[in-house]
C-alpha cells in the first residue's frame, strides 16, 4: 500500500511539482475508493478482487469466456496474459487430480495479436 | 473428530488453544488442529496464543464450520505414512468436504471463503473457491453479476460486441 502510494506520488509529482505530498496521498486514496465502489453495490456481500481472481482461475473455459461480459474489471482480468497462463496451469493441475477432463485452454484475440506482432520484423 | 482425539493423545496430551469468534464464542482445539491455519501456526511459533486467539472478523457459525473442517483434516499429515489408512480416510474426507459446502448458500459460502483466506488455510480456500466456480458454470453474465453484486459497467454496444466476440460460449 505504502509502496504503491509512493510510486503514485512520484508520478504525480512529475506532473505537478508544486502540489504538496499529503494532498497527493489523499487524492490517491479517494481515487482508489471511488474505483472500488464503481464495481460493487455498497453494503452487498461480495469478495475482494484477489479472491474473485482465485475463483475465475477455477472456471472452465466456456464459463470463463461468458464471464468476460460481466463487467470491465472481470474482462480486464480474464484477458490478461498472465491470468491466461496461470489458468492453463490450474486446469492442468485439476485435470491431473480429477483424472477425468483433458486440460482446456483459452485463446483470446489479445494473445493472437501479440503473437502476430512478434512475427513482424 | 476421531483423528483430532488421536492427535491429542499421541502428542502426550496435546496443548490446547482457545479460538474466540467475533461474537465471543469459544472453541477449544489442539495445536495440531489449529495449526492447519498458517496464521495460527505462526502465532503458536511466536508464543502468543496463551490468552486465546481472537478472530474479530470470523463469526461463530462460520468458525464452527472451520473448526469442524480442521478437526476432520487434522489426521491428514499423520495418515500420509500409512497407505492403507490414508486411502480409507481420503474417501471419508472427500465425502465430508462435499457435504460441508454442498448445502451452503452464497452469502455463507463467501463468508467461509473470507475466513479461509484470513486464517490462511489453503486446502479449505481451494475447496470453497472450487465450489463457487462449479456453481457458476451454466450461469449467464446477468446471473453472475447478481451472485457477486456487480454492476454492469458496459455500454449496451460494448456488451453486444463482447458477446459476439465470445458467441460460442453462449450457445448451450
Amino acid at each position: 500500500m505504502d509502496v504503491i502510494a509512493t510510486k503514485n506520488n512520484k508520478k504525480a509529482i512529475d506532473r505537478n511539482p508544486q502540489e504538496p505530498t499529503t494532498t497527493l496521498i489523499k487524492t490517491y486514496k479517494r481515487r482508489k475508493r471511488r474505483r472500488v465502489q464503481r464495481h460493487c453495490h455498497p453494503g452487498a456481500s461480495s469478495l475482494p478482487n484477489e479472491l474473485i481472481y482465485e475463483i475465475l482461475l477455477r472456471l472452465p473455459v466456456k464459463t470463463l469466456s461468458r464471464s468476460k461480459s460481466v463487467c470491465r474489471a472481470w474482462r480486464a482480468t480474464i484477458s490478461n496474459p498472465s491470468f491466461i497462463t496461470t489458468h492453463l496451469k490450474q486446469q492442468q493441475q485439476s485435470a491431473v487430480s480429477r483424472h477425468k477432463q483433458k486440460p482446456s485452454f483459452l485463446i483470446t484475440p489479445h494473445t493472437l495479436d501479440s503473437m502476430i506482432d512478434d512475427e513482424e520484423p | 473428530m476421531a483423528a483430532a482425539a488421536a492427535e491429542a493423545t499421541t502428542d502426550g496430551g496435546g496443548k490446547m488453544i482457545i479460538l474466540i469468534s467475533a461474537d465471543g464464542k469459544r472453541f477449544e482445539v489442539t495445536e495440531a488442529v489449529a495449526s492447519q491455519s498458517q496464521l495460527i501456526s505462526n502465532m503458536i511459533e511466536d508464543d502468543c496464543t496463551e490468552n486465546g486467539v481472537r478472530l474479530p472478523n470470523v463469526d461463530g457459525d462460520i468458525l464452527t464450520m472451520v473448526v469442524d473442517y480442521c478437526n476432520m483434516h487434522a489426521g491428514d499429515a499423520a495418515a500420509a505414512g500409512d497407505t492403507m489408512k490414508a486411502s480409507s480416510t481420503e474417501e471419508e474426507l472427500k465425502k465430508f468436504d462435499a457435504e460441508l459446502v454442498q448445502a451452503l448458500e452464497n452469502p455463507v459460502l463467501f463468508k467461509l471463503i473470507l475466513a479461509a483466506n484470513f486464517l490462511n488455510i489453503k486446502s479449505l480456500l481451494d475447496m470453497t473457491c472450487q465450489r463457487v466456480a462449479d456453481m457458476m458454470s451454466g450461469k449467464t453474465p446477468e446471473q453472475m453479476r447478481e451472485t457477486f453484486s456487480i454492476e454492469n459497467d458496459f455500454t449496451p454496444e460494448e456488451e453486444a460486441a463482447i458477446r459476439q466476440e465470445n458467441a460460442w460460449a453462449f450457445d448451450d
